[in-house]
């Protein structure tokens, strides 16, 4: 499971512990092996998972609009009043799959978060930004997306590994939801960074200004 | 309460086919397993990395016992792995067992064994011989972590003595030399103690002093040590002229020799009482309950033991001195004295007599279980080797480019893989129900030699830092030492193994 929506299982587990949240319902988009991923969020202390089984080259070309799309329509029929994600994959490290769910919805967004509490009815959430911590009030229902710190993640306990065996796990395909998974990104080129070119040792600060001089990297 | 829920027996069965299932398969493979399994396997991994592994030279070096360690396991359900839910347990297999036990002792190795000895030889023989009211009483508050049991069957001997003559050897060559006994008995044709002559105390017998025959009945210790230094034919043949007398006075006691058990247990007013002295008890002094083996009937030999399950509060229990152990220093290993200690009657486990057998079947058991453990510490010594043998460069290169070191790390690998296929084959047997004596002794065999094996290499191909302790080789190294001797040594696995192969060939 990506480590950020681990962080986000765990404290979708905790808000239900703290009697915040209901019911908590995974999902993951994916061919077959999602399936483990979703028994391991269930062995954490999910209620219900809901696999969308997209393999093959429909999988190679799934986009983070597809993801988001999905994960709206599936908000609105399970009338959801939290979506928590992890704020970024570690395979695209693309980091638009909550913000693009909340424009989607049109709900508020909370993304970074690093902690939530309950309100008064909203939630107040604390976010990591690049100059320090901004905290926000959201109203719900909202998307929240999770960061490094905002949990440690439990291990899944044998007992409960045991308990999500029983745990139902429901398979939609994004037809059913009425997604069209078709891609809207070509990828070009993938290529390695340029390798690094051995650096110059120069004798003194005026050889330096010349070689700068020469290299056009300064006037 | 009574009766398993309907969910878990359909549970069980579930587990049943799908175990018989893989079993025909054969698992070969972690991906092979079944999907609980690699999750389990996720869990324990992750802890022992966690939580074990930074730690385990710090309760090797300070002789710490690991309590929030075991805490959280409990927490996680490793400290009853097969035991069902409704009892308090996890209601895994003995594959989930294994598995777990090789992923924790990877970590640390003495965490593995208080898991181990609490898994398969305290809660095991309860769960199997257990009335309902025993296994209410001493399974649930044992299967979370916060309380661990311990499994009484080894006995002092001469062990006791032995240590005695030690100590006392090196005082008498502290004395003055000459001044001690047989100094001045050398080369003297009579005893210049009494003035005795020498003679043979039999026909054609060796010279044997006959005060120092005296003096052996007087103080057994002392004339005990003298007797050693006589010639051995003579010793030989006073032993058996004097079998009889000289038998009763050496104490019987067992390792091995587990039929031989000298704690009684007599039936009292109000139940047993227990007298004797267990010794090597692994978690003797965390522990808060015990399953001890007595002798209820002398005259039936081993079919005259009994199991008890004695409560740490039991009046008259009392603990030895922790032993100073080569390695799982974090487990605490002391002996158990009974001095009249007495016990309700409804502590006996199974019936009277069946002792052996119940201690027979628990080893069995926990002989995968430790199989388990030796297969961590290799796994771990072979991690280390291969990860030092990376970074080590010599000769211009990475030392693991050279072939010496791939052949040793070959070795390592194959012992290993070996044992563990081994391991899985044994408890994938106990799960489905059929006899597994033959398959434990292998594994546990295999297992041991391999973990023994793969430490020593791990030292050498580390070189010196090999053998300080800033690497954990060292601990490896004496971690695994005790893996061919605990729960059946390496040679009683061997008698196993031969007796079952006989029988199966026809002969016996």
């Amino acid at each position: 499971m990506n480590p950020f929506d681990e962080i986000a299982v765990e404290e979708a587990v905790r808000l239900k512990e703290k009697k915040i949240a209901q019911e908590i319902v995974a999902v993951s988009c994916g061919p077959a092996q999602s399936q483990e991923t979703l028994r391991t969020a269930l062995a954490m202390g999910v209620d219900r998972g809901i696999h969308v089984e997209v393999s093959g080259p429909e999988y190679d070309t799934l986009q983070p609009i597809h993801v988001s799309k999905i994960l709206a329509k599936l908000a609105q029929d399970e009338k959801a009043d939290i979506v928590i994600v992890g704020k970024q994959a570690i395979d695209d490290d693309s980091n638009q799959t909550a913000q693009m769910t909340a424009a989607l919805l049109d709900w508020p967004q909370a993304t970074f978060a690093s902690k939530i509490e309950k309100q008064n009815g909203e939630l107040q959430v604390t976010r990591e930004i690049d100059g320090g911590l901004e905290t926000i009030k959201v109203k719900l229902p909202a998307v929240v997306s999770a960061d490094l710190r905002l949990n440690e993640p439990r291990y899944a306990t044998l007992p409960n590994i045991m308990k999500a065996k029983k745990k139902p796990i429901k398979k939609v395909s994004p037809k059913d939801l009425g997604v069209d998974t078709a891609a809207r990104i070509e990828v070009l080129s993938v290529e390695d960074p340029p390798t690094r070119q051995a650096g110059v040792i120069l004798p003194d600060v005026d050889q330096l200004i010349v070689k700068l001089k020469e290299g056009g990297h300064v006037q | 309460m009574a009766a398993y829920s309907r969910s878990t027996k359909v549970l069980a069965h579930v587990l049943r086919c799908s175990l018989q299932w893989y079993g025909r398969r054969s698992i070969v493979s972690l991906s092979s397993l079944p999907e609980t399994h690699q999750m389990l396997h996720k869990t324990c991994r992750d802890f022992a990395e966690n939580e074990l592994k930074p730690l385990a030279a710090k309760f090797d070096r300070e002789h710490l016992y690991p309590k929030e360690q075991i805490r959280k396991m409990g927490e996680l359900g490793l400290m009853a792995v097969d035991v069902p839910e409704n009892l308090g347990g996890s209601g895994l297999d003995y594959l989930a067992y294994s598995i777990a036990m090789e992923e924790i002792s990877r970590g640390c190795a003495s965490t593995g064994v208080i898991m181990s000895v609490n898994n398969s030889l305290y809660l095991g023989p309860i769960l199997k011989f257990g009335t309902e009211k025993q296994k209410e009483t001493f399974i649930p508050p044992f299967a979370a972590g916060e309380q661990i049991g311990c499994f009484a069957l080894s006995e002092p001997g001469m062990q006791q003595e032995i240590r005695t003559i030690n100590s006392s050897r090196q005082e008498a060559r502290k004395r003055k030399k000459g001044s001690g006994l047989m100094d001045a008995w050398r080369g003297q044709s009579q005893c210049p103690e009494n003035g005795s002559v020498r003679e043979p105390m039999w026909p054609g017998g060796g010279p044997v002093y006959k005060s120092c025959f005296q003096q052996f009945l007087r103080e057994p210790v002392r004339g005990f040590h003298n007797l050693l230094r006589q010639k051995p034919s003579s010793l030989f043949m006073l032993l058996v002229w004097r079998s009889s007398s000289v038998a009763s006075l050496m104490p019987r006691g067992n390792g091995s020799d587990a039929g031989a058990a000298s704690t009684v247990a007599r039936p009292s007013d109000d139940g047993w009482t227990l007298s004797g002295t267990k010794s090597w008890i692994t978690n003797g002094y965390e522990a808060e309950a015990s399953v001890v083996f007595a002798t209820t009937d002398t005259s039936k030999k081993h079919k005259g033991i009994s199991a008890f399950i004695v409560p740490k509060s039991a009046t008259g229990l009392s603990l030895g001195k922790k032993e100073d152990k080569l390695g799982i220093r974090g487990s605490s290993t002391c002996s158990l004295i009974f001095e009249d200690c007495s016990i309700p009657k409804d502590n006996l486990l199974g019936e009277p007599g069946l002792g052996f057998k119940i201690a027979m079947m628990s080893l069995d058991a926990g002989r995968i279980g430790i199989a388990s453990q030796a297969l961590g510490i290799a796994q771990a010594a072979l991690d280390c080797a291969v990860e030092y043998a990376s970074k080590r460069n010599a000769f211009g290169s990475p030392i693991l480019k050279l072939q010496t070191i791939q052949t040793k790390i070959a070795n390592m690998a194959l012992q290993i893989e070996s044992a563990r296929l081994l391991t899985w084959r044994a408890a994938a047997l106990k799960d489905s129900g059929k006899p597994f004596s033959k398959e434990a002794a292998m594994a546990k065999l295999a297992a041991s030699e391999a973990a023994t094996y793969s430490a020593h290499q791990c030292i050498q191909v580390l070189g010196g830092m090999g053998y300080v302790t800033d690497m954990p080789a060292e601990r490896h190294y004496r971690d695994a030492r005790i893996t061919e001797i605990y729960e059946g040594t390496s040679e009683i696995q061997r008698l196993v193994i031969a007796s079952n192969i006989i029988k199966e060939y026809g002969y016996s």
